[in-house]
């Protein structure tokens, strides 16, 4: 299954890897942090973001053994994030403002989140937050201690985005039709049960992540609304939202029209679509 | 044809091939493909990069 086939899926260990390949041509689609996409849009590289990858899947950690208890905690704290242009760094400081502070209020680093588990242990920061596997990684390893899910601050969080390059999108718009529908009957072939989720960790963990698959069981399961894949449509009030929130932490040079960054055309196609019938376990590579 | 035009056809033919054995191993040059021969590689061109990080 995996490198057959149209779609030829790429790892990176980092955003800015990822940014500087698709700014080359090199990667026609990827999937990105939303903030990063509209700045690399303000910037002028010629992209747009057709579809979500999901939503939630976020959380901040703390040691099990720290006295933080409350967002209020964090006051001087160290706090890594992915890095600025991560929707994590938003939800940062939508945390803090709901406790009356502010981003200064805290000492934020950046990492990349491969590196955050490791310097929670060696108590190198206080708190991290990033998409998961990693953030998970943390309870499971027994030293990790969930502070806030990002669903808990912002109901329906929007990580990361699936963003395509107008190149792409002029010249084979069926093939981004194609990939946009197929991870929409995905996500909700997702959605359809717990078997199915396991199912899921155990493939994309083994085939695509290079990870523990208990890791992604976990991340699937506990609880099993931490990362959810429904909703996956461009839904203009969202990315409004992240705009804004973007400007005002400076993100973002100015106040970026929604028709600027995305292109909805893909996604509207995707509400009829039929979740894959696939049964049982996926097959790994053989 | 002599002795020593044979000599230096063979010399020319043998430069040619080891140059194209060069180019074919070491510089991406496909001589195949590049005389008209063979098929493009359609998997190679058709294929879709797309990249991700692996977290959700």
């Amino acid at each position: 299954m995996v490198g057959k086939g149209l779609y030829e899926p790429v790892r990176f260990n980092g955003f800015p890897e990822i940014k500087e390949s698709l700014i080359a041509g090199y990667l026609p689609a990827t999937f990105m942090l939303a903030p990063m996409a509209m700045a690399l849009r303000e910037q002028g590289v010629p992209i747009k973001i057709v579809y979500l990858g999901h939503r939630d899947g976020t959380a901040l950690m703390v040691r099990k053994d720290s006295n933080i208890y409350t967002v209020g905690d964090l006051r001087g704290k160290r706090v890594a994030v992915p890095n600025r242009f991560a929707n994590q760094y938003l939800l940062l400081r939508k945390a803090l403002a709901q406790q009356g502070m502010t981003i200064d209020n805290v000492e934020m680093v950046e990492m990349p989140p491969p590196d955050m588990p490791a310097a929670l242990y060696a108590k190198a920061v206080d708190g991290i937050t990033s998409g998961e596997p990693f953030m998970a990684q943390t309870q499971l390893d027994g030293y990790g201690r969930v502070l806030y899910q990002a669903k808990d601050i912002w109901p329906g969080f929007i990580s990361c985005v699936l963003v395509v390059s107008q190149k792409a999108i002029d010249e084979h718009p069926e093939w981004v039709q194609e990939l946009v529908t197929g991870i929409a009957r995905s996500g909700k072939w997702l959605e359809g049960g717990m078997d199915q989720r396991m199912a899921a960790a155990q493939a994309v963990a083994t085939q695509y992540y290079n990870q523990d698959p208990r890791l992604l069981r976990f991340v699937l399961s506990t609880p099993p609304d931490r990362v959810t894949y429904s909703r996956l449509r461009l839904a203009r009030h969202d990315f409004d939202e992240i705009a804004a929130m973007a400007f005002e932490a400076g993100v973002l040079k100015r106040r970026l029209a929604f028709e600027e960054y995305a292109d909805p055309r893909f996604s509207e196609t995707t509400a009829d679509a039929a979740a894959y019938a696939w049964k049982g376990p996926l097959r790994p590579r053989g | 044809m002599g002795k020593l035009g044979r000599i230096v056809l063979g010399a020319v033919g043998i430069t040619l091939a080891l140059g194209f054995l060069h180019a074919w191993l070491n510089l991406g040059f496909d001589p195949v493909r590049a005389l008209g021969f063979g098929k493009k590689g359609i998997a190679e061109e058709t294929r879709f990069r797309v990249g991700f990080l692996p977290v959700t």
